[in-house]
């Protein structure tokens, strides 16, 4: 059943696709929160927020693109409010408890995490988006609101910054 | 373009999110509400939405007989032919009939049927227009008794009392036939009780005062009673009868 039908239906009383679409989405919605807190519980409770804001909202949600798109907008607005809170940037891996628990302990990793942390906040975002969830330019443009070539120039640039960065492994 | 080499680079795995917090967020999506309860209806949008389903000669025709009352009283002061009165008999159960038709076209076997099957209960529709007609009637009243006071043509609380009594002795009528001839032919059965109150009221008002001899406003007051009571026994037969209706229906869908 596709998303438009399944947000119809939740609408008009038939609450047991709201189980339907939660199942549909939680281990994306969850993975993207976790790239970017390295926090299995602080992901979990947002995934969980990111949904209930959704739901809540539901009635003024207008499907005109991907519902996994909207629920990206929704999760980055939550995380991007929670580390605020925290007063911490995105990936300050510095109080890395969370991260080396789940994480395996190689150099490589421990050099990836470094690198993401050197990234501004929005190439994070990039980066999350186009090389952990596998998303098209379309889609990301579509997340952070900006437009396609601008995407793909950052990236592009993105892409060199890393590799300069892996010191030329590539 | 992708670039492979650093996807591989960037690589590292996401550990697997607790059961239990999947089963925590679906617990908490069950409390919210969908839209259903907030779509629904408050009572005073519900009579707001009924008054879009009156057609408009209903309106245009309260419209018009609040117009001729008017009219009638600008005459009076201006002329002073004694005609108000004649006017007031002939409008007044002509008011009640603009609504008792509206009435009389939701109790069709043929559109109850069909009412049946929308969002409100038959019982809420009639009792909602019951409503509306009631108010706009009683604001007609209320504008005409206003403008008869100021136009120093309000003679006393019998007058007044008179054109209650009227009124209601009509919207009695009306709801007796809408009650005990479900067909067709209730509107022309309702016209007819129009007709005869209006002659009736034309031979007896003249007459009026001195028959009951000083205790006019009394037997005024106790007609009016009667017929409020009367009213309301006939609505509250026409509900229960429609309840009837509407639970045999459901049994059978």
């Amino acid at each position: 059943m596709n998303d438009r039908k399944t947000v119809k239906n939740i609408l008009t009383g038939e609450t047991e696709y709201v189980e339907v679409l939660i199942q549909k989405y939680y281990g994306d919605i969850y993975a993207y929160c976790y790239q970017h807190l390295f926090d299995k519980h602080m992901a979990q409770d947002i995934t969980q927020e990111t949904f209930l804001r959704f739901l809540k909202n539901l009635e003024s949600y207008k499907h005109t693109g991907k519902l996994k798109n909207y629920l990206y907008i929704i999760a980055k607005n939550i995380i991007r409010d929670y580390l605020k809170k925290q007063d911490r940037r995105c990936l300050s891996y510095s109080n890395a408890e969370p991260i080396v628990s789940n994480m395996e302990n190689t150099v490589l990793e421990l050099e990836i995490k470094s690198i993401l942390d050197s990234l501004e906040e929005e190439e994070r975002e990039l980066i999350i988006l186009r090389y952990y969830q596998d998303m098209t330019f379309a889609d990301i443009s579509r997340i952070i609101g900006k437009p396609m070539s601008t995407v793909k120039y950052s990236l592009k640039k993105l892409e060199k910054k890393i590799g300069d960065r892996l010191k030329g492994e590539y | 373009m992708r670039n492979y080499k650093i996807k591989k680079a960037l690589n590292f795995s996401v550990p697997e999110y607790d059961a239990e917090a999947l089963e925590r967020t679906m617990t908490f999506s069950k409390n919210i509400d969908y839209g259903v309860e907030k779509q629904r209806m408050t009572e005073v949008q519900s009579i707001l939405a009924q008054i879009k389903f009156i057609p408009m000669k209903a309106w245009a025709g309260k419209f018009a007989i609040a117009c001729l009352l008017n009219a009638g009283i600008l005459v009076e002061t201006q002329v002073g032919n004694a005609s108000l009165w004649m006017i007031i008999s002939i409008c007044i159960p002509l008011l009640c009939l603009t609504g008792t038709n509206e009435i009389c076209n939701i109790m069709q076997p043929e559109l109850k049927s069909l009412l049946l099957t929308v969002r409100y209960s038959m019982k809420k529709i009639i009792l909602i227009r019951l409503l509306i007609f009631g108010v706009i009637d009683l604001l007609i009243l209320l504008l005409t008794a206003g403008a008869a006071f100021f136009a120093d043509l309000y003679a006393g609380w019998n007058d007044l009392l008179y054109v209650i009594m009227l009124y209601n002795l009509m919207c009695m009528g009306c709801i007796y036939i809408i009650n005990h001839i479900r067909e067709t032919n209730a509107v022309f059965a309702c016209s007819v009780w129009g007709v005869s109150l209006i002659t009736m009221n034309l031979i007896i008002k003249n007459t009026f005062a001195e028959l009951v001899a000083g205790k006019e406003n009394m037997i005024l007051l106790l007609i009016i009673a009667l017929t409020i009571w009367r009213i309301l026994t006939e609505i509250s037969n026409m509900l229960g009868g429609l309840q009837e209706h509407e639970i045999n229906s459901q049994q059978f869908v």
